[in-house]
């Protein structure tokens, strides 16, 4: 985090406001006349700044500040003024000999070595930190109008890599920092507000509440948080009182959100579908139905993606209030956010307020308390994943019939979607309308601190932090909706689902900083901290309703109430020593010690240490090269570790299952879980080195990291022969290597007076490897199972859970072709082709079955560029990703060759004679075939997932800014386009992701399709008012 | 300055030995195994553990017996063809990958290993021998019950007879076809001394040394030890078992105690926890409005369509008016179809298990695994085969004579093996009997290779729609085909499992 960027917004605002009103003046008929125009120089810190140049550039006349930083310079005609001084950056100003007072502040050339960076227990200055972070600030975050903090970061950090997984409001934002692959549940990276390890991830944080987010990346800046560092640590803080006066700002934007046209998958009209029928019928021989007999009598028909999708409105109010004192300062904001889904029924609504105080009683002494309650609601049923058991709408409304209109002649809305070649699905616009879905949850984020200086540099901290959470998901499905292949009626059914989560954290530390003789400084560490979470979640699910009226699961006539408690606690020691010499080496070294509830007593404690070493070859003698005034190299080592293995798996566990004996049911108990007593931490040893260059006075800032990680004792929830009496155990099974590089580069390319323009762009190349497995055969199937084979496949030397299937060869285009080519017996002259792996000449599963494709990204990369012109200011952020390989499972479904579905619009081109072979992607409709190139994982399903979106693009002006009021509109689009080959919707797609309903999949499960919420695109118009 | 971090080391040490109490933390909602065995109700709800996977395995074990048989059959739905998996069993085109496969291996597995925790740790416990052994007497049956479903599905299977306990625990090598059946027939006749028979185990459902007898004599009868066989059903005519006057009584809800049933799957209904069958709704024809057949409301689209009835079955019964059981067995509904092209036209559907019941897809009746009809019948094919042909046809006769037949008058052994196999097959019709019978008889391969052809040359009259037939490549059987595929996951996970021949 950076709390005073390169080019200080204060500076920038002043001076253009300033020149604003210069340029207004001047524009005026010239009155050529001399005069003495003067003013004051100052730095950051409001110090006059003495004998700094002040020149006018068209002529020679120069004058020096005094020592109140005052000057006084004479001007004949409009012109641009030059103040230079030895430590600060060189600014020119446009005057007119009008021009009086004028305050002008000027910004430290070492500025950005001596931001405060937040790290892990603690804030240090850029210039001395050794490890790896990336950091952004809430300038940087603000006017992209979406739901959640973890959206706003994409493509602005090198090395982590957001995702929008999925479209569903206020969900389906995905966190990998360094390709951070886990195969167990989470891959997501440790969240620290405030210094709490919260539980969960940022959703429940309003946007408007953060001052800066710090993401450490290397074991130097995260293995401080031990055990759950392995995943990257993503520091939040919020914004604090300033001393001052009062400060106002309200914050607002409203919109209108649809999905692009061009995301949209092109599936069959209603003529094309009834030709389909037509062609299917004739094609087996059977009569063909009176009602496909002629397509052209059809126009479009329905389109049921159409129908289920609207214009949604997004809205968004923040009021934040700040003021202190000496002694007092207390920060608030105050917001509420909400957003209409673009599919009909769902939404999300915020409303937050966080106060933060902070009080300093006498100097050595700080209590500060901050409170944060949220409520959020969203309406977000089902909508994700494959169509097959769930209501999944964006899957199941792709299928449906374009020959049945959702609604009656009468204009009602129709119970069901059929027509006589299919059987009968829900009228999904009723789906979407009727289902009932509401998850409310209520959450505190509360910190408390005590912070004391015992002596001088010896300071104490205790914190305590809670964070309490109590959600509700309650659900309802009418007797009038249905799921495919169960349309309407059916019995109503409904669930209520009671969640209450409390977590704890002390925290108590003690920091040491001092300096010995002119050039040895240290800094010392020490703390223990414990943390307790716990969460009692009941679920009642109520069937066998009587009717629609009544949906409150007392209503049901059968109800089933299932306990689930989860419960872990952390007991940590850590410590971290610094040592640096007259700002040239610097050294470091830390060491956390966990023990946690979720290791047996055996293997209850792990240690995580780093060290790490950084030079700054540009502070030494003999470095003379102008251009670059700061060059600096880092080196670090370390261990991570992952706790990311569920609460009780080293317990062999009995559960409860039920039999009936003279017809009442009886509870007995069975195993339920085999736990394996050596179950022991997971090590990440990971190395990183890097190297941070400055050049022409800060004007280019570049960074790069490269790292190694070698995971070892992985831990996965392995599977085991069902003849066990089990199906998976977890275990430490194996090592997998990382390894990566990183590239960003801030630069100010512009920065003039009346025009400034500053620019990002970063890159990062990240690698995974299978060093080792212990498993039996030496592989590691993973993913979703169709049909007993599972997507992704694990192996030595190879990417992890890369995709696994057979390789699709077209189709067999004729006799000759199907005679000569090794096939399956279900093969038949015009069906879909594979290759032969094992040479038996024939094709069968899993023999010839292979890898098939990469789900990582060979690079991912972001670009932000942010311009002012006078009252204007535009920025644009890019992000994108290049050569990962996403698994297309939706065309499971949607190019289903049976008749059963509606298909994509393509599917016209299939195999359909040998005179009339078609495009050779897809086969024949002969029955008994077509489950082949559906219903077996092959490389047909794969496709390239690279792509490049303009993410966001915002233009903004400043109608008026003077010394006590600022008011800015803009014009903001999210997810203005994309370019991709991809066809699918999402390039950045994972229904296997967090919060969907995919299909049921085991273990690690990248990069794969099965419909998901589209992405809208979003158009804002903002505003916004300050009141200094 | 030291003071202080001397001070600060003390507190945090000790501190810290108090912490690792709070690192203590069990699960609540289920039970560590080492601190579970303690007195005889823990080994009450064990061995009641034991028997729950029961219930998923006879909810769908016809598909893998009675459907592949020449029995039952299923109409083509060319509008949903999620149910491929499950035809490809009656069509002789199954694949490794079959989920009914894996489904039936995996719960019969999870009967054996919950089984030998129970054994594993019952001698430990102190408590009552005589409970002990009642307890330790269910265990080793339905261990021998899942090892049986396992041997003659799979043939070998990998024997597990101790919990496993670790990552390489879990992995075991066949064994032979011999060395699971030594171990089933070790089993049973340990389970039959400890087991209580009818008349002191009262409870429905429950083992007894009633049960326990009969499977030794199937046991016995599917490796063709006949006087073995024998040996084994004689007690069970003297344990109070009787035929019920009326064949369609024995399947009744309401009568789950008769004095028929010798082993039944329990199923309740309108339990919170969910305990219902649905066997029966698969046998039903797919309706857009099931209520029409079940009487069951509300209307909800439902049926299977599977196990419907074969001409060859329909045909095999001697009178559809005179032997009751016919009228019991079959039903048969005219009417319109959701299914393209299929329009129903007294087409029949197997009703031996539907009866009244209170929520749609939710039954309460249970499954008869074995009972004393079969009992009888097997008795008789045991006499016969050993040339005891008298006493043979007082029990064939018996079972007719109850159906409302005529007694069977044939005296020759190839007469009255062939009386008996058809008395079996309508009988027992959809009691997942006939396909054994097949085998034991060894006329499998060829009974089903005729079918198959009869199914080829006329599909509309196996329920096809206009136009839709069995692939080219159906029907093709062979001894292969009397033993089906380790579930494919299976070797995908343990490489070193050895298919069977022919997959």
């Amino acid at each position: 985090m950076i709390i005073d960027r390169l080019g200080g917004t204060g500076l920038k605002i002043r001076a253009s406001a300033l020149s604003c009103l210069l340029f207004l003046l001047s524009s005026f008929p010239a009155f050529s006349q001399t005069a003495m125009v003067n003013g004051v120089v100052r730095n950051a810190e409001q110090q006059p700044v003495p004998g700094a140049v002040v020149s006018i550039k068209s002529q020679s006349r120069q004058v020096l500040t005094d020592a109140s930083g005052r000057f006084a310079i004479q001007v004949t005609e409009p012109t641009e003024l030059l103040i230079s001084s030895v430590s600060y950056q060189d600014l020119s100003i446009r005057v007119t000999p009008e021009s009086r007072d004028l305050e002008i502040e000027l910004v430290s050339k070492t500025a950005a070595l001596n931001e405060v960076v937040v790290v892990g227990y603690g804030t240090q200055r850029r210039g001395s930190v050794t490890g790896a972070l990336a950091s952004i600030s809430s300038d940087k975050l603000r006017d992209i109008p979406v739901a959640t903090v973890g959206q706003m970061l994409q493509g602005r950090l090198a090395g982590v890599r957001v995702t929008q997984t999925s479209g569903r409001p206020g969900q389906g934002i995905n966190v990998q920092v360094r390709g951070s692959v886990s195969l167990t549940a989470g891959s997501a990276p440790l969240y620290v507000v405030d210094g709490f390890p919260i539980n969960g991830d940022l959703n429940y944080i309003n946007p408007d509440e953060i001052e800066n987010i710090t993401v450490l990346k290397d074991p130097a800046a995260a293995s401080l948080y031990g055990s759950r560092s392995a995943n990257g640590v993503v520091l939040v803080t919020t914004k604090g009182g300033k001393s001052g006066k009062l400060q106002m700002e309200f914050n607002s934007y409203y919109g209108l959100e649809r999905v692009p046209e061009g995301r949209r998958l092109k599936m069959m009209n209603a003529q094309e579908y009834a030709q389909f029928q037509k062609e299917i019928a004739t094609f087996n021989g059977r009569p063909v139905n009176p009602a496909f007999q002629n397509p052209e009598s059809y126009g479009a028909g329905t389109d049921w993606f159409r129908e289920v999708t609207r214009t949604g409105a997004i809205q968004s109010y923040n009021l934040s209030l700040s003021s202190g004192t000496e002694k007092f300062q207390s920060a608030a904001t105050i917001g509420y956010f909400n957003q209409e889904g673009v599919i009909v029924g769902t939404g999300f609504e915020r409303f937050s307020l966080r106060m933060n105080m902070r009080y300093q009683p006498f100097k050595k002494l700080k209590i500060g308390l901050n409170i944060a309650p949220t409520y959020v609601h969203n309406t977000n049923f089902n909508t994700d994943g494959w169509p097959y058991v769930t209501e999944n709408v964006v899957s199941s409304a792709l299928l449906t019939t374009p020959l049945a209109s959702p609604y009656n002649s009468d204009g009602t809305l129709a119970l069901t979607a059929r027509d006589p070649a299919t059987f009968g699905n829900p009228n999904w616009l009723r789906v979407a309308k009727e289902k009932v879905f509401h998850d409310k949850d209520f959450r505190v984020l509360a910190n408390a601190y005590v912070d004391y200086e015992i002596v001088k540099g010896l300071v104490a901290k205790s914190t305590f932090n809670v964070q309490m959470g109590n959600q509700n998901i309650f659900q309802f499905n009418p007797s009038t909706i249905g799921i495919l292949f169960i349309p309407p009626p059916r019995v109503p059914f409904g669930s209520n689902n009671d969640i209450r989560s409390r977590n704890l954290v002390n925290e108590n530390t003690l920091t040491y900083q001092t300096r010995i003789g002119e050039k040895h400084n240290f800094d010392a560490l020490a703390g223990f901290t414990v943390q307790h979470f716990r969460s009692d979640g009941t679920l009642v699910t109520a069937s066998n309703y009587p009717s629609d009226r009544i949906q409150a699961v007392s209503a049901a006539r059968q109800t089933l109430v299932t306990a689930n408690i989860q419960e872990w606690a952390l007991v940590s020691l850590l410590g971290r020593i610094g040592y640096n010499y007259d700002n040239k080496y610097f050294l470091q070294a830390s060491l956390r010690r966990d023990g946690s509830s979720r290791f047996g007593p055996n293997n209850r404690w792990g240690n995580f240490p780093a060290v790490s070493a950084g030079w700054v070859v540009s502070n030494e003698s003999f470095w003379n090269l102008k251009a670059v005034n700061y060059f600096k190299l880092r080196a670090s080592y370390g261990i991570t570790g992952n706790f990311e293995i569920g609460n009780y798996s080293h317990f062999t566990t009995l559960g409860n299952v039920f039999y009936p004996f003279d017809n009442a049911v009886n509870s007995g108990l069975a195993p339920n879980n085999l736990g394996d007593q050596n179950l022991g931490w997971e090590n990440n040893k990971q190395f990183n080195l890097g190297a941070d260059v400055n050049m022409f006075s800060d004007r280019i800032r570049l960074s790069y990291n490269f790292y190694t990680r070698r995971t070892t004792n992985l831990l996965f929830n392995v599977n085991v022969p069902l003849s066990s009496g089990f199906s998976n155990i977890q275990s430490n099974i194996g090592e997998l290597k990382f390894w990566g590089h990183e590239f960003n580069i801030d630069a100010t390319v512009v920065k003039k007076n009346d025009f400034s323009w500053n620019s990002n762009f970063n890159i990062s190349f990240d690698r995974n490897r299978t060093e080792k497995l212990a498993t039996q055969g030496g592989i590691l199937p993973s993913g979703i199972q169709l049909y007993q084979f599972r997507s992704h496949m694990t192996m030595v030397g190879q990417p992890i859970a890369q995709f696994f299937g057979a390789i699709w060869d077209g189709v067999y285009m004729n006799q000759a072709d199907f005679d000569k080519s090794p096939k399956n017996e279900a093969s038949k002259v015009g069906t879909i082709k594979f290759r032969d792996i094992n040479g038996d000449g024939k094709i069968t599963f899993p023999e010839d079955m292979t890898l098939i494709g990469n789900p990582w990204p060979k690079f991912t990369f972001g670009m932000s560029n942010y311009l002012n012109y006078r009252n204007f200011d535009l920025s644009f952020i890019i992000a994108g990703s290049y050569g990962n390989d996403i698994l297309a499972f939706y065309e499971n479904w949607t190019t289903n060759l049976d008749g059963v579905f509606n298909v994509l619009a393509e599917v016209k081109n299939r195999w359909k004679s040998e005179a009339e072979p078609g495009d050779g992607k897809y086969g024949s409709v002969a029955q008994g075939t077509t489950f082949l190139e559906r219903d077996r994982w092959n490389s047909r399903f794969i496709k390239d997932g690279s792509y490049l979106a303009l993410k966001n693009f915002t233009l903004g002006y400043q109608f008026i800014d003077n010394r006590k009021f600022n008011t800015r509109a803009y014009l903001s689009v999210q997810n203005a386009f994309i370019l991709t080959r991809y066809e699918g919707g999402n390039p950045e797609v994972n229904t296997q992701a967090n919060g969907t309903t995919g299909s049921p999949a085991v273990g690690i499960t990248p990069g794969v399709d099965e419909n998901s919420y589209p992405i809208p695109r979003t158009i804002t118009l903002g505003l916004s008012f300050r009141l200094k | 300055m030291k003071r202080y971090i001397v001070y600060t080391s003390i507190i945090l040490t000790a501190a810290l030995t108090s912490c690792e109490k709070l690192l203590e933390i069990p699960p609540e909602t289920s039970i560590t195994q080492q601190t579970y065995f303690k007195n005889q109700q823990d080994f009450e709800q064990a061995v009641a553990g034991i028997y729950a996977p029961l219930q998923p395995i006879y909810n769908t074990a016809w598909e893998l017996s009675e459907l592949r048989s020449d029995n039952g059959f299923f109409i083509y739905n060319t509008a949903n063809r999620g149910g491929k998996a499950t035809e490809d069993l009656a069509t002789f085109t199954v694949e490794t990958n079959n989920l009914s496969l894996q489904n039936f291996w995996q719960n019969n597995y999870l009967i054996i290993s919950r089984a030998n925790l129970v054994l594993a740790n019952i001698d430990g416990v102190e408590f009552d021998q005589a409970s002990k052994g009642r307890l330790k007497g269910q265990a080793l049956f339905l261990r021998a019950l899942a090892y049986f479903n396992l041997v003659r599905h799979f043939g070998g299977v990998p024997i597990f007879t101790q919990p496993a306990d670790s990552y390489q625990g879990a992995f075991k090598n066949r064994s032979t076809a011999d060395e699971v059946y030594k171990l089933i027939v070790d089993d049973v006749k340990a389970s039959i001394g400890l087991l209580p028979n009818r008349s002191v185990e009262r409870s429905v459902g429950r083992v007894t040394s009633g049960a326990a007898q009969t499977l030794l004599a199937d046991v016995h009868m599917t490796l063709k030890q006949w006087a073995e066989a024998e040996a084994a059903l004689r007690p069970v005519l003297q344990m109070q078992y009787s035929l019920v006057p009326s064949y369609a009584d024995v399947f009744r809800p309401s009568n789950k105690s008769n004095a028929e049933l010798i082993f039944q799957v329990n199923y309740v209904e309108a339990t919170a926890q969910p305990q219902f069958s649905t066997f029966p709704y698969s046998f039903l024809p797919n309706l857009g409005n099931i209520a029409l057949i079940t009487g069951v409301t509300p209307a909800t689209t439902a049926g299977g369509g599977f196990n419907i009835p074969t001409p060859e079955l329909l045909q095999s019964y001697e009178s559809t008016t005179l032997d009751t059981r016919y009228a019991a067995t079959i039903g048969t509904y005219t009417g319109a179809s959701p299914l393209p092209g299929v329009v129903y036209s007294n087409t029949p559907y197997a009703k031996k298990y539907l009866h009244p019941h209170q929520v749609p897809g939710q039954t309460n009746v249970n499954w008869p695994v074995y009972r004393y009809a079969e009992v009888l019948l097997m008795l008789a094919e045991c006499l016969n085969e050993q040339n005891k042909q008298g006493e043979a046809l007082t029990h064939l006769n018996a079972v007719r004579q109850r159906a409302g037949l005529p007694s069977f008058t044939g005296s020759s052994q190839t007469e009255l093996r062939a009386a008996v196999l058809r008395e079996r097959r309508v009988e027992l019709a959809f009691e997942n009997k006939r396909w054994w019978d097949l085998i034991r008889s060894g006329q499998a391969v060829s009974v089903m290779t005729a079918f198959g052809a009869s199914v080829k040359a006329n599909p509309g009259r196996y329920y096809y729609a206009p136009g839709v037939a069995p692939l080219p490549n159906s029907f093709n059987v062979t001894n292969n085909s009397l033993l089906y595929p380790i579930p494919v996951t299976e070797i995908i996970i343990n490489p070193s499992l050895v298919q069977n021949p022919g997959y």
